[in-house]
């Protein structure tokens, strides 16, 4: 699929397969595999609503996904409690890791909350929210762990740093 | 735990975060970081917390709480 729009300029960071409602992986992980509902199903993926995003390797992962949770809380319906206060207490916490901002505990409470919002509304929007970002964390986690570590990110420093 | 026992359905469009569960039914309910109840709504209520159960479903003032038995025929 990649080839048919005109292949890789670079390797990227990171796919998000299935948009926001999707899970992101390093490329490395899912590059072999076939884009078969099924097949991607064993593995713990899925095509979602079909789109594919590549992430650029030159990128913040946690600015991304910032960007992203504070979409999905601004989505949110409001009716129910967990995701009307949940989501947007998660895109606020990660905006803050994304800025170099942090409160100490923001990286915990944002593990803390994805599991907290997860089959706790009428609908399964905080869910699809929750399986994004947990995918995420997974996905950046050494991003996340040096930007609530060190208020760095290590890819725009490395960007920085061959400039 | 028998089939018989309810589960406990939140209406989460309902629930304001009163927090009268966790009140009435502590050992069932605990709250979050905004107030919603935090229970277990997969597994059917043990015993010895059926009680606790149905006072919550009584007294929750947004009428959010009900409990339903596995027969899929609503309270009992």
């Amino acid at each position: 699929v990649v080839d048919l729009v005109g292949g890789l300029r670079s390797t990227p960071q990171a796919v998000l397969l299935g948009g926001y409602f999707g899970t992101w992986s390093r490329p490395e992980e899912i590059w072999d595999i076939p884009l078969d509902p099924a097949v991607q199903r064993r593995a713990g993926r899925s095509l979602g609503c079909g789109l594919i995003s590549l992430f650029e390797s030159s990128l913040c992962g946690v600015a991304r996904v910032a960007g992203i949770m504070s979409f999905l809380a601004g989505a949110s319906a409001g009716q129910c409690g967990p995701c009307q206060f949940g989501l947007p207490a998660i895109a606020a916490a990660t905006d803050r890791l994304a800025r170099g901002r942090e409160l100490s505990d923001d990286l915990d409470n944002v593990r803390r909350w994805s599991s907290l919002v997860r089959g706790r509304g009428a609908c399964a929007h905080p869910d699809g929210a929750a399986q994004q970002l947990d995918s995420a964390l997974q996905a950046f986690a050494a991003d996340f762990a040096s930007h609530q570590k060190c208020s760095r990110c290590v890819v725009l420093a490395r960007g920085a740093a061959r400039a | 735990v028998t089939e018989q026992n309810p589960t406990v359905r939140i209406d989460w469009i309902a629930c304001n975060a009163y927090g009268v569960c966790a009140l009435v039914a502590p050992d069932l309910f605990g709250l979050d970081d905004w107030g919603y109840p935090l229970v277990d709504t997969d597994q059917p209520v043990p015993d010895e917390l059926v009680r606790q159960a149905r006072r919550s479903e009584s007294r929750c003032p947004m009428l959010a709480i009900s409990l339903e038995t596995n027969s899929g025929l609503g309270r009992r």
